[in-house]
């Protein structure tokens, strides 16, 4: 069969007009968003668990258009909620052909029922345990309305993503998964409802592999580990940061604050190539934190925050910290608690998002539940929109805030004071270097 | 210093923190912009490192922003160096 596999025009990292205006001359700020411009590791992986004798195509939306008339005998569209209306879009101009549609990812995982008023059949979960069937009954041209997996994908079985169909669109980023899996459940999130909170990793050598595949068809490029926290396998990322610092990529990861436990990772980060690891602080405030996630697990470390973020960075490794606003219990003092702790601890990079309603998480059903979910389309969930009623702030003034954060974390004049700090932990280590020849 | 010897010398620290391969040096120019030819701020402020050490200068917040290329940064060694001299 002819395959097109699509990843519709979108993303969660949008950023709408005014940010642009707020980054104009912070050449870093536009720079650090642009690693994570690379096509999610979705694609890849589905066609790699398509058996051979396919024809696949990859399209990637962001940056190529889509031939609607292209004849395929199947198009499967994986998107993320801010996708979702565009993907229907896509997925009905096929079938108006009579292409069958295929629609998977998070946001039809958690909306299958509205996933299926635009497709002939919809993934939910994990497509490993299923989509061999799917092609099958496609290919006998008797697709089921649903394809659900109960059981989650062992990884460790996981086949070779299929990184040689996106390698000559010209990326200069590559997403690779080590792991999938959070134990934190935070409410606000949703691939921890798809991916489950125990960790599944695959080994050292499978991603080895993988980065291999793609260094064979890719040329020069930097990675980011998609993981919802890599540093959880020490028999996984040991050997990869070894592996790495050899090939000499660079490469971002998300971790979260524990890491600046582990003394052993950072004594080597900065070496293996990590450029900045991204971390869900989330708040500042502690009552904001509490419930937050299953064990009070962040609460219980936020008030060594600031310590976390100078050991991390002192290792020679940005801290690109995110924090979400909005959240019950916040107000419009977070927003000046977080530009003060930005400054204080020469914070890398920032992520200020609104917190997003996102069906299927616990913070959605309970603003369901209160009517403050507004009415906006799928379009608008990304970091900048906010799509609810915040309890202690009007909709504005928590988009102004937000702005008004970037206009500190983004601007020229944190970044070069960043550089500053960052140049003194360079010195340092050059001096230690010195030291031990 | 002649100007040639700080030149190369930047240019080989290029080379090292951004792994250029031999056959690609040609492509690091006097006007490369350090951001602009494959470097993160990361490597740029090691490259900033790097030169303070192996030229025994200081450079500060105001001075990094205009040394992103090879010749601001050679531009300001040779002025700093002349500066220690006298």
């Amino acid at each position: 069969m002819k395959i097109g596999l699509i990843s519709p025009k979108g993303g969660f990292w949008l950023r709408p007009e005014d940010f642009d205006e707020i980054c104009r001359g912070n050449e870093q700020a536009l720079k650090y968003q642009f690693y994570y411009r690379g096509l999610s590791a979705a694609l890849p992986v589905i066609a790699g668990l398509t058996p051979k004798g396919h024809e696949i195509t990859i399209i990637d939306e962001n940056i190529e258009s889509i031939d609607l008339s292209a004849p395929y005998d199947i198009v499967g569209i994986t998107s993320i909620t801010q996708q979702a209306t565009r993907a229907y879009q896509i997925a009905d101009a096929f079938r108006t052909r009579g292409v069958p549609v295929v629609i998977g990812g998070i946001h039809a995982t958690m909306l299958p029922e509205e996933a299926k008023l635009h497709a002939d059949s919809v993934v939910i979960g994990e497509a490993e345990l299923t989509w061999g069937d799917l092609l099958a009954d496609a290919a006998a041209k008797r697709l089921k309305p649903f394809y659900r997996s109960d059981e989650r994908a062992d990884l460790s079985q996981a086949p070779l993503p299929r990184y040689d169909l996106i390698a000559g669109k010209g990326y200069e980023v590559y997403w690779v998964q080590t792991t999938r899996g959070c134990p934190h459940d935070c409410e606000f999130c949703a691939a921890s409802k798809v991916f489950g909170s125990q960790y599944r990793c695959k080994t050292a050598s499978q991603v080895i592999a993988e980065i291999d595949h793609l260094r064979q068809h890719a040329g020069k490029f930097r990675l980011c580990f998609a993981d919802d926290n890599f540093f959880i396998r020490r028999d996984v990322y040991e050997p990869l940061m070894d592996y790495l610092k050899a090939a000499k990529i660079s490469w971002i990861a998300q971790t979260d604050v524990s890491l600046a436990e582990k003394d052993a990772v950072l004594a080597t980060l900065a070496d293996s190539g990590c450029v900045f690891v991204l971390i869900g602080f989330e708040s500042l405030n502690e009552s904001v934190l509490t419930g937050l996630d299953a064990r009070d697990w962040k609460r219980g470390k936020s008030a060594r925050y600031g310590e976390y973020v100078r050991k991390i960075q002192s290792s020679g490794v940005g801290v690109h910290a995110s924090f979400i606003f909005g959240i019950d219990g916040d107000d419009e003092s977070s927003f000046d608690r977080v530009i003060d702790f930005v400054k204080e601890n020469s914070v890398f990079a920032v992520q200020a998002a609104a917190l997003m309603p996102l069906p299927g998480t616990r913070t959605r059903e309970k603003l369901m539940a209160e009517q403050r979910v507004l009415d906006t389309p799928w379009e608008n969930y990304t970091t900048f929109g906010v799509n609810y009623i915040p309890r202690a702030m009007t909709p504005e003034t928590l988009r102004t805030g937000l702005l008004k954060v970037y206009q500190t974390a983004a601007s020229p004049e944190h970044f070069w004071n960043t550089m500053r700090y960052f140049k003194g932990v360079a010195r340092e280590r050059i001096r230690r270097t010195k030291e031990q020849v | 210093m002649s100007e040639e010897k700080i030149l190369s010398t930047i240019k080989a620290i290029w080379i090292e923190e951004m792994d250029v391969p031999p056959g690609e040096h040609h492509k690091i120019r006097p006007e490369s912009d350090f951001l602009a030819i494959g470097g993160d701020s990361m490597k740029f402020v090691r490259v900033i490192a790097r030169l303070e050490d192996a030229f025994s200068i200081s450079i500060d917040e105001q001075e990094m922003q205009k040394m992103l290329t090879l010749n601001a940064q050679a531009a300001y060694v040779q002025q700093a160096l002349g500066a220690a001299a006298k």
